[in-house]
């Protein structure tokens, strides 16, 4: 071993001192050993974090850890390996062999394991650590992926409608990708529809847009080629995908978006970084897409049950609504209105077939215009066209383009004019009779899905099946009610001494017309025949029974006196001719001398006899069995004698029969009601009415006939007629008769009958609504005052610009009475005109006419 | 122009409505029972017809007439209206009082020329 100069160095130099000359290299070594460990750490440190790929604030405490322990272990070797290296170094200059004895062996190879043990365990130690420090973070990533995952699940499956998943899709994956903006495609046919997330901040997407499927961008690539597309570059987007938008864009994802195994869209998501299409960015995108595919999957049957629940909603109001439809035009209204937004059609167009079966008129229609269709407001169903076929065939047709239809079909014009691009024609009826067709229109082009079709057919046919009911129906009413209003007489006679008031109302059900009829006559030997009768059955059938009996009872009638006699006459027909199994009636006479009447009640209610002081009874003798009925009762004819200001009530049991009580409860009420009453037959008619019936439902038809024995020279007269040419003319000669009777003069009386026949005249031309229109007129002297009221059911109609034509009647009241008022109610208006009996002449002459001022002034008479 | 008479006539009872051409220039309108708001529409016609095939001057005859009223009025307005602007004149022929009075009240007896019988009414045209 040589000496070795000491280098100067106190620190060393102590060092040597202690530790002897045979360790005179160990400081160096231990030097160079330390060195070497802290450049082992500092390599060890800077790799870690080069490789880690982990930021480097969340891996400082793991890699300290690690860079400690390492570095201390990696020193430690050093040190033991860099003492046995200088001390062989500086202890054996000669290159002699090392181990020249037992004990230099041992310590060499002593320290060498130590070495390595150190090392080993520095080593391992390390990696666990950096181990550990990777797992964390990566822990760390999915628990966020995670989250972001079920963020995005969350909102999926919220969203109901195919918009909103589109939006949940296009915002949530973009915030789970950490990517600038996003955007989501739905295939449309040959387009995408594109929502564009904006850039995750909440901020509500833009509106859709569309972008055809074969647009050169990262989305229309992925739906269309239905895998995973991406870009890492800049400079890669623009070269391979031109149509995509570059303005943020260094890296581009796009992953296709399947419902089963069908590609039905795509999502793109840019990135402002090139390269970060990571592959757990990949594996994020698509398992978002899968779970958009399903959500997608879930609205679009969502979407499906809630038609179909509106569809079965729609067809239940429709059968709601058709149900209590009687006539055409209703049907054809219920459809108009209902019609629109079947399978989401925008037009709606009913044509129904003609009268005379030769040719198709638009009944109705909705969602268009009126002039869009006037080349559709009559088909002739010789010339062919769509519309024409499909009634004629009776077959629905479905016309997804209108390029389908024939260049000079009608229908091409009216769908331009419209803007309607698909149309479906369905045949309205049943089976073999087809009333008409209804026609559905689309303003965007429709595939009509055969579930659209079935939906629209269905209720085609039940509009169909509504209508034809409806035509039947109608068709059978008006003979039914042509032949009844033909049964009824038209006017009640014309009676000194006895007034006369009818009523024949419908049953509220209005189902069908009723057997109740009425009749009054004036014998040829003055007394006077009151009949009501019901013939039993409904419809056209009843009705033509009603009029032979009263046909025949008119002649029986004429030709025997005796009443029993002509009931028994009529009975017998009846047996003999008639289909009707029975029918019941009152007949009655009146003698005006003795105020005497003779009756016969056949399986009827009774008359009922209203005295002057209020006190009502029924007539209850005369009876016997209902016409037709072959039976061995006595058939007699029962009397009474009537005071003079008594009123004979007959009716049908529609008045008194009630469901839910007893007929002894409603023949009370009838009397009560009728005895609570002052005034003429027409006032205590409608009393008897409105008390029996106010607010209940009437089933039946009911006919009622009112007659007053009036006292001779009475003040008051009370007219209610009906509102056409002949009660106008009844009330003229009615009026005439009570104002001679009254003493009125000449002048008086031509003044009055004329201002009368304005104001009724006025009134029957008002006339509207039910089938038997009247007007009343009343009229009641109060000293020499005449005073008459004529009420309608309509409004006054006042003279205006260019009317001077009907404009008279008012001013030629004016002209005539001393006052005329006009007075417009809830239920109509009343005329009231006051003229004085005196003979005074009427003032009203100094009025100017205003009536005359667009007359031309001319030569005029002096 | 032929002078004869033309009756025209809607129902095949008597008609509320005669025309009777008693000149070239003249013709006269014979009403008959109840002029009201159901014949006006007949009279109408008729003195419609008259005058578009040339009569200047129009009588209305209603001696026979048994009742006017205001829409029967009006139509007789109407007529005037046509007549005027070329100098024609209607004239009423009115015998009863209670009709008379009916021209009276409404101050029309100044718009028509009122005579008592046809024939005053014809007189000078």
């Amino acid at each position: 071993m040589g000496e070795m100069p000491s280098d100067g160095h106190p620190g060393l130099e102590r060092l040597e001192r202690r530790l002897g000359p045979r360790t005179r290299g160990r400081p160096a070594a231990i030097a160079l050993g330390a060195v070497l460990g802290l450049a082992g750490v500092g390599l060890g440190l800077v790799l870690h974090i080069v490789t880690s790929g982990a930021s480097y604030a969340q891996l400082v405490g793991a890699v300290a850890l690690a860079m400690v322990l390492g570095g201390v272990s990696a020193a430690v070797a050093a040190t033991v390996v860099g003492w046995g290296v200088g001390a062989f170094l500086l202890e054996n200059p000669d290159w002699q062999p090392v181990f020249v004895d037992r004990d230099e062996f041992l310590r060499w190879s002593t320290s060498l394991l130590a070495a390595v043990v150190v090392v080993g365990v520095g080593l391992t130690m390390r990696r666990g650590h950096e181990r550990a420090a990777v797992a964390a973070v990566e822990a760390e990533r999915s628990r966020r992926r995670l989250e972001a995952i079920q963020e995005l699940t969350a909102s999926l499956s919220a969203a109901v409608r195919p918009a909103d998943v589109a939006e949940a899709l296009a915002g949530g994956v973009v915030e789970a990708l950490g990517a600038s903006r996003g955007s989501f495609g739905l295939i449309d046919g040959a387009d995408l529809v594109v929502v564009e997330s904006g850039d995750g901040t909440g901020r509500a997407p833009a509106a859709s847009v569309r972008m055809p499927l074969g647009a050169r961008t990262p989305l229309a690539a992925a739906a269309r080629q239905g895998h995973v597309v991406w870009v890492e570059r800049r400079a890669e987007l623009v070269r391979a995908f031109p149509d995509s938008p570059t303005r943020d864009a260094a890296s581009v994802l796009a992953v296709p978006v399947r419902r089963a195994a069908d590609v039905i869209g795509a999502m793109a998501f840019a990135f402002r970084e090139p390269g970060a299409v990571t592959l757990e960015r990949r594996a994020v995108a698509t398992l978002a897409a899968e779970l958009g595919g399903q959500a997608l999957e879930r609205a679009r049957l969502y979407e499906l049950e809630r038609f179909e629940a509106e569809r079965t909603g729609r067809l239940q109001s429709l059968t709601a609504a058709l149900a209590e439809s009687l006539v055409p035009a209703d049907v054809a209204a219920i459809v108009r209105e209902q019609g629109i937004g079947t399978a989401g059609a925008d037009a709606v167009a009913i044509h129904l077939v003609s009268e005379s079966g030769e040719a198709l008129e638009l009944e109705g229609a909705s969602g268009v215009d009126a002039t869009g269709l006037e080349p559709l407001a009559r088909l002739p169903l010789e010339r062919n066209g769509a519309v024409a076929t499909a009634f004629s065939r009776g077959r629905a047709s479905f016309h997804p383009t209108l390029g389908t239809l024939a260049p000079d079909d009608p229908l091409n014009a009216s769908a331009e004019a419209e803007g309607l691009r698909s149309v479906a024609l369905f045949p309205l009826g049943v089976s073999r009779r087809v009333h008409g067709v209804l026609l559905l229109g689309w303003r965007t082009a429709q595939a009509l899905e055969p579930v659209d079709r079935a939906f629209a057919g269905t209720f085609a046919s039940q509009c169909g099946q509504a209508l034809d009911r409806a035509i039947r129906y109608e068709s059978e009413r008006t003979i039914a009610e042509t032949l009844q209003q033909s049964v009824l007489p038209q006017a009640l006679p014309e009676v000194e001494g006895v007034t006369f008031a009818a009523r024949y109302l419908p049953g509220e059900s209005g189902v069908d017309v009723g057997g109740d009829w009425y009749d009054a006559f004036t014998l040829t030997d003055g007394r006077i025949a009151l009949v009501v009768g019901d013939v039993v059955g409904k419809g056209v059938e009843a009705a033509a029974t009603m009029g032979q009996l009263r046909n025949s009872l008119r002649a029986f009638a004429s030709e025997h006196e005796d009443p029993a006699e002509v009931v028994r006459l009529l009975s017998g027909m009846v047996e003999a001719h008639l289909d009707a199994p029975f029918a019941t009636l009152v007949y009655l006479v009146l003698d005006l001398h003795d105020r005497r009447c003779r009756y016969v009640v056949a399986g009827h209610p009774p008359p009922l006899v209203v005295d002057p002081s209020g006190s009502a009874r029924y007539l209850d003798d005369g009876r016997t069995l209902p016409l037709g009925v072959d039976g061995d009762v006595p058939l007699e004819a029962a009397e009474a004698t009537l005071e003079t200001g008594s009123t004979i009530v007959l009716y049908t049991d529609g008045l008194v029969e009630r469901r839910d009580a007893p007929l002894d409860v409603g023949l009370e009420l009838v009397r009560e009601t009728a005895g609570s009453v002052a005034g003429g037959p027409e006032t205590l008619v409608d009393h008897v009415l409105r008390g029996v019936f106010d607010g209940t439902e009437r089933y039946d038809d009911v006919a009622i006939l009112a007659a007053r024995l009036e006292p001779v020279g009475a003040d008051v007269l009370d007219l209610r007629l009906p509102a056409d040419r002949d009660g106008l003319r009844q009330m003229r000669s009615r009026l005439g008769v009570w104002l001679t009777q009254l003493g009125a003069g000449p002048e008086v009386r031509n003044d009055v009958l004329v201002a009368a026949w304005e104001a009724c005249a006025n009134a029957v031309e008002h006339a509207q609504g039910p089938a038997i229109a009247t007007f009343g007129l009343h009229a009641d002297r109060d000293g020499q005052m005449l005073r008459l009221r004529v009420a309608d059911t309509g409004r006054w109609r006042s003279p205006g610009p260019g009317v001077a034509e009907r404009g008279l009647g008012l001013p030629l009241m004016r002209g005539l009475m001393d006052r005329v008022d006009i007075v417009h109610a809830a239920g109509g208006t009343v005329v009231v005109l006051e003229r004085r009996l005196d003979g005074a002449e009427s003032t009203g002459r100094s009025r100017p006419a205003r009536v005359f001022a667009d007359i031309p002034r001319g030569t005029t008479q002096s | 122009m032929t002078t004869d008479m033309s009756n025209i006539s809607t129902t095949p009872e008597q008609p509320p409505v005669e025309a009777i051409r008693h000149s070239p220039a003249v013709a006269v309108l014979l009403i008959h029972g109840q002029a009201d708001l159901h014949s006006a529409p007949e009279l109408r016609e008729q003195l419609h017809r008259v005058i578009d095939d040339g009569a200047f001057h129009v009588v209305v005859d209603l001696t026979d007439a048994t009742f006017v009223d205001s829409m029967t009025l009006g139509v007789l307005l109407g007529g005037v209206k046509r007549l005027r602007p070329q100098g024609g004149q209607l004239r009423v022929v009115v015998t009863q009082p209670g009709l008379r009075r009916i021209f009276e009240v409404t101050l029309l007896d100044r718009v028509f020329m009122l005579f008592p019988t046809r024939a005053e009414a014809l007189d000078r045209l």
